[in-house]
């Protein structure tokens, strides 16, 4: 049998304090990292169903030419966008970014109502002219080359 | 003739630099004195070359010498003189060329300031410095070289992103830089350490003025990126947990806690082993920042390069150094004597779970950060982590460490009354709780729990940090008030200013998150809107002409109790080179408040979106910040000791 002594007893409550802290440490990690993780899905996946409804997404695509319609008296603002293949139709209720135009990149954080509309929290455009949002310049790389394909 | 002399100048440094790491080959053969005469000689040299080519470069900024390709891509004859010397460090290669020009001057510093240290300490430093130094060199040299030419010479240039034309982004990039840089100096120190099998605390108490004052800079370069963020990119927020911004705050938490590691092992040889992997992992963490801004992975108003091969010698350079430094840590660390007693009721336990928490922190905040990175380069997926969870992990780790700050303040080394500090510290939380409860009931009626519990313990924070410090001062003795504030010792000085500066960081933060109103309304001509007890009426907007933008101006007066005081002016200016649009709010600042206001789209000629904020104590955030700068400037500046008193 192991005598406890004072040296010992000493040592097993700095390890207990710090084997403690580092677990509740990693549960409370674990519980925010999974519910705060944000997945991003692109038009043809949310037609496709692959996008869950109702929960916090990312989506990206081109803002679809002459589809914004603004409000006269409100921020409300509607439009399309679009990946080369499936269109979604967003609502949002704020100030667009500065550089939000039709024909250009978006990334949006929202959530989805039905098949094909999304309500957007958040709408990020470019920084400038030349800059694209990641998740849409690998998504138009893409669809770009299924369309050679064809 | 600038891009040879450039040219020339740079390959001479990373010539020079070689020579002064190859140095640590002739430990046999040559006298240390000679080693380290020829060493220092190098190091000042080097310093000096590098910063030659920099005012080289700054010289073709000012004269607009659109021959070279990076000037012609970041500058533009219309632009202001002083944005075309910021532009220098503006952009990828500029501000290589900065970083290895901080690097070769902290270098150069180490020997002029080596005080008492040995010399084969500060020789084994300066070659690692030569290492490094050689390879940002050739980083430029070969991938990202400032002085290349462009052909045919456009006749004008393609001008500064206009994001960076804002006074706080002139100073932003050196303060960082000189911060993150600075990490290098303990880092080198660690390996010379072990290279040498031998530590001592003399010369941890010099490495720890080197720490502090890295950590000044840093604290400034972050705070004044914040500072710009909050009023160039016109959205209020000054924090965003951003990847760059993460990129700086993870070195930031290292060095922080490198800095309250250091003292416990110049204190108590303590924890030595650990100080030396801490200062190892704190550069590693600057070096990944580098990595991550630079590489292209990430696109941010940061990130200029999208070219990989670039990434690729970073992450290369990134392994070597980790690795190499850890293989040589898990080799010779046990050489290095260190104490390994402690008791639970000690300060230097209290300063150990200080390093636990920051070193979590890190941990968590690296995890968001690469987390994505990763899973989007294994094509697992496109994921984001947001915000909320920055924010989550970040107050439930902080809130315990500032809890802790009050004890490790009272607590002694080695053994500490508990029962006394108990009964003391217990009841300025009591006055603290109360006082907060109070306040929230009665003034703010407002019950968010997560606000009372910061607050309580931001107020018992301040409180137990100056009651130190006036106790200290009562028990000095000295008839003469201003004599007994000039004999504090500077370490204490420092400790309770930067202490309390959080606290106020924390009112500063915790009230302008929770107690924010933000309108985003459609305002027409003398149409009014009110935000708490101040309405602010749309006069109307007039157009501006300025050298390199054509702005529209919004005019608002703002009003309380019907009386005037004080019109906005925000702008949404339109850059004419590079067509962006930039919204300029207009804030006006209190002690107790800022209003913010910023132009939003115009809807028709005499209607605008527009962007109100009232934000409540704000400014404590950048009172908070500048009383820990305060308190480290005390840290490198001040006496150590009680010496000089008469």
């Amino acid at each position: 049998m192991i005598k406890i002594t004072k040296t010992n007893r000493k040592r097993i409550v700095k390890i207990s304090i710090f084997f403690f802290a580092i677990s509740s440490f990693s549960a409370l990690l674990i519980y925010a990292f999974s519910k705060n993780m944000v997945y991003f899905y692109t038009p043809t996946q949310i037609i496709e169903k692959e996008a869950p409804m109702n929960s916090f997404i990312r989506i990206g695509g081109m803002v679809k030419e002459n589809s914004l319609v603004k409000s006269n008296d409100s921020l409300k603002v509607s439009f399309k966008i679009h990946d080369l293949e499936q269109v979604i139709n967003i609502t949002y209720d704020g100030i667009l970014p500065d550089l939000f135009a039709e024909g250009q990149g978006v990334v949006m954080t929202g959530t989805l109502i039905n098949e094909d509309t999304f309500i957007a929290d958040e709408v990020l455009a470019k920084h400038d002219e030349n800059y694209m949002p990641p998740e849409v310049a690998d998504m138009m790389k893409e669809k770009n080359g299924v369309l050679y394909k064809k | 003739m600038i891009t040879e002399v450039g040219n020339f100048i740079l390959s001479i440094s990373a010539t020079l630099s070689l020579c002064m790491f190859s140095v640590i080959f002739f430990k046999k053969y040559v006298g240390i004195n000679s080693r380290y005469t020829f060493c220092k000689i190098i190091s000042l040299t080097i310093s000096f070359l590098i910063l030659v080519s920099f005012i080289l470069l700054a010289y073709a900024f000012l004269t607009d010498d659109f021959s070279l390709r990076y000037v012609a891509n970041n500058s533009n004859i219309s632009l202001d003189t002083i944005y075309k010397f910021s532009a220098v460090w503006g952009a990828h290669e500029g501000s290589i060329l900065l970083w290895v020009l901080v690097l070769s001057v902290w270098a150069s510093c180490i020997p002029i300031l080596s005080s008492n240290m040995p010399k084969n300490i500060i020789i084994d430093m300066l070659s690692i410095m030569g290492i490094l130094i050689l390879f940002f060199l050739t980083f430029i040299l070969f991938s990202s070289n400032p002085f290349d030419r462009i052909f045919p010479i456009p006749l004008n240039g393609r001008d500064l992103n206009p994001l960076l034309q804002d006074p706080g982004l002139i100073i932003h990039p050196p303060m960082l830089y000189i911060g993150y840089v600075g990490t290098s100096v303990p880092f080198v120190f660690a390996v010379a350490v072990l290279l040498n099998g031998h530590i001592n605390t003399e010369w941890i108490s010099w490495l720890r003025k080197w720490v502090v004052t890295s950590w000044v800079f840093l604290t400034i370069g972050i705070s004044l990126g914040s500072w710009w963020a909050y009023h160039e990119l016109g959205w209020g927020g000054w924090w965003f947990w951003d990847p760059v911004e993460n990129a700086s705050f993870m070195p930031w938490l290292a060095i922080t806690a490198l800095l309250h590691s250091l003292i416990v092992s110049e204190k108590r040889e303590l924890f030595i082993n650990w100080t030396i992997l801490l200062a190892i992992l704190t550069f590693s963490l600057s070096l990944l920042g580098a990595f991550l801004v630079r590489s292209g992975i990430l696109v941010s108003v940061h990130a200029f390069a999208n070219d990989p091969e670039r990434g690729l010698y970073i992450l290369l350079f990134l392994s070597l150094v980790i690795g190499l430094s850890l293989a040589l840590y898990f080799l010779k660390s046990k050489l290095l004597i260190s104490n390994n007693q402690y008791s639970i009721t000690s300060k230097e336990f209290i300063l150990l779970l200080n390093n636990l928490f920051l070193t979590i922190t890190t941990f968590s905040i690296l995890l968001g950060t690469l987390y994505p990175l990763i899973t989007s380069s294994l094509d697992l997926g496109k994921i984001s982590v947001g915000a909320p969870y920055f924010n989550f992990i970040f107050s439930a780790l902080m809130l315990p460490i500032v809890f802790l700050m009050s004890f490790a303040i009272y607590s002694s080394w080695s053994k500490t009354n508990y029962s006394y500090l108990i009964k003391k510290l217990g009841l300025l939380l009591f006055y603290s709780v109360i006082i907060v409860y109070i306040y929230m009931n009665f003034y703010l009626q407002s019950d968010i729990f997560v606000v009372f519990l910061a607050l309580s313990l931001a107020i018992f924070t301040i409180f137990s940090s100056s009651i130190k410090i006036l106790q200290f001062l009562y028990n000095s003795g000295c008839s003469n008030i201003l004599k007994s504030i000039f004999s504090l010792p500077s370490s204490m000085v420092s400790n309770i200013f930067a202490h309390i500066g959080i606290g106020v960081l924390i009112i500063g933060i915790t009230m302008s998150n929770y107690y924010s109103i933000q309108k985003e309304v459609v305002m027409k001509k003398n149409s009014q809107v009110t935000i708490k007890d101040t309405s602010i009426k749309f006069i109307g907007v007039k157009n501006k002409i300025s050298n390199n933008y054509a702005s529209q101006v919004g005019i608002f007066d703002a009003y309380k109790n019907n009386n005037y005081l004080i019109s906005f002016f925000p702008e949404k200016r339109t850059y004419n080179i590079q067509k962006n649009i930039m919204t300029e709010a207009a804030i006006n600042s209190t002690l107790t408040r800022d209003i913010y206001v910023a132009l939003g789209e115009s809807l028709s000629n005499d209607s605008w979106v527009v962007r109100i904020y009232y934000k409540p104590y704000i400014q404590l955030l950048w009172y908070g910040v500048g009383l820990m700068i305060l308190g480290g400037l005390f840290g490198i500046f001040g006496r150590n000791k009680l010496e000089n008193i008469k």
